[in-house]
């Protein structure tokens, strides 16, 4: 199973820096789909739930793909390693907590992962270490219309992909840049960045997204509005204006540090205490 | 030491405005419980709060009624627009229409005042191609048979999984 080679090394998006490492820590775009002519899951029954996996999984297992691609059925998996997987951001929560057939597609250099029967029927993803927005894009993008040739996704002419949640309908697409910004939370400037965040319709999360502590200063920066824009045009805003800008702050926030608390400081700590 | 009513300067004043007129002077007003309530700046005690019309005037702008809403059901699915407000979740693709003149404003909001998709569209559309429908119904019956121990029809459903597979 996949999930031993995984268990061998870390993950790709840790393993390696990329681009802008010193800051961005990795980059991540989803796709919803829902496949036309079934009803969401909170309405599909058990052999609509099975049907749909069935059907995705020759797709996703097809020739095109075959040896770069591991399909796996969740409830074929132990606890550890769907642990394992949550942790390598390969797949969710939602869907290990989840009932009935459900099961990821995962490819074998783990930068992606095609999620079948979560809150969507599909929830395609690409995930990449640094900033390497554009590259994802075109991957996804490319894996999204080989799946498209042969299924009929749920779509609408006004309202584009259609979704279980009409908060991602549109364009179904999140794009999610995880940022390590230690001196703007030492300098609590942080809080100047969740509210730029607000007014430009971003989420910012914690580690493991929606609900989770923003543990190690690791900050999750993701487009909340998926209706009305382009997928270009929602990737170019992170691109060249939300995340220079947040590594800007960021630096700045650095130098500030280094003059106002100059190594001097740490030293006193080392020094013997006397008695 | 209580402020006498603005209006009828007879009771004491208990509702405290302070607004800017159209010329953009500040102006104070005090009136008391009554008065306030005539002015239409309180709401009336006896259920002068109409559930109803709040929702009517939020949803649609006065055009389509809470009942009709609370009416509405997918014909589809069969979920009904409370069922969805409760969990967040829609049954069926076709929720989207059937719950248009309710869920417009909602997606709306979640968007940035947006309701029109802007960009990918599908490329082509296809229905299911009939070999994958039958890959999907012979795995299935391959299942059965080994589960029955049919394994003669097993291996013959397994040929024809390997044919369709490598054409």
């Amino acid at each position: 199973m996949i999930t031993d080679k995984l268990a061998k090394n870390s993950g790709q998006w840790l393993a390696t820096p990329g681009p802008m490492s010193e800051i961005v820590i990795s980059s991540r775009i989803r796709l919803a789909r829902n496949v036309s002519g079934y009803p969401f899951l909170s309405r599909a029954s058990d052999d609509q739930r099975r049907e749909l996996a069935e059907r995705l999984r020759i797709h996703l297992d097809s020739r095109a793909t075959k040896g770069q691609w591991e399909y796996l059925d969740l409830d074929q998996v132990d606890d550890l390693d769907r642990q394992m997987l949550v942790e390598r951001h390969l797949i969710s929560r939602q869907l290990v907590e989840s009932k009935g057939t459900r099961g990821v597609a995962i490819s074998v250099d783990e930068t992606t992962s095609v999620m079948v029967n979560e809150e969507d029927h599909l929830r395609i993803q690409v995930l990449r270490t640094g900033m390497q927005l554009d590259d994802i894009w075109n991957q996804i993008n490319g894996i999204d219309d080989r799946l498209e040739d042969n299924i009929e996704y749920a779509f609408h002419a006004r309202y584009g992909y259609l979704t279980a949640c009409p908060t991602n309908v549109g364009t179904g697409i999140r794009v999610s840049v995880m940022l390590h910004l230690p001196a703007l939370k030492l300098t609590g400037e942080i809080e100047r960045v969740f509210r730029a965040a607000k007014d430009m319709h971003l989420a910012v999360r914690g580690l493991y997204g929606e609900g989770t502590e923003a543990t190690g200063d690791l900050f999750q920066i993701s487009n909340q509005v998926t209706l009305g824009r382009g997928e270009q045009d929602i990737v170019n805003d992170f691109k060249a204006l939300v995340i220079p800008r947040i590594i800007d702050y960021e630096n700045l926030a650095r130098q500030c540090l280094i003059k106002e608390r100059p190594l001097g400081w740490m030293t006193v700590s080392f020094a013997p205490t006397a008695f | 030491m209580h402020l006498p009513c603005n209006a009828c300067k007879k009771q004491p004043a208990t509702v405290h405005m302070t607004d800017i007129t159209p010329q953009g002077e500040k102006r104070e007003r005090h009136l008391c419980e009554t008065c306030a309530q005539k002015e239409g700046i309180t709401p009336n005690a006896q259920g002068a709060v109409n559930l109803n019309q709040m929702l009517t005037a939020f949803i649609g702008g006065g055009k389509v009624t809470a009942q009709q809403i609370a009416d509405l059901r997918c014909p589809k699915c069969k979920l009904s627009f409370v069922e969805f407000r409760n969990n967040g979740l829609l049954g069926c693709p076709c929720d989207y229409d059937a719950f248009e003149k309710a869920l417009v404003s909602l997606i709306e909001r979640a968007h940035h005042g947006a309701s029109q998709h802007v960009g990918k569209t599908p490329r082509k559309i296809d229905r299911p191609r009939p070999a994958e429908s039958d890959l999907i119904r012979l795995r299935r019956d391959l299942v059965k048979a080994v589960d029955n121990e049919q394994y003669e029809e097993a291996a013959r459903i397994r040929d024809r999984i390997q044919k369709i597979e490598t054409p």
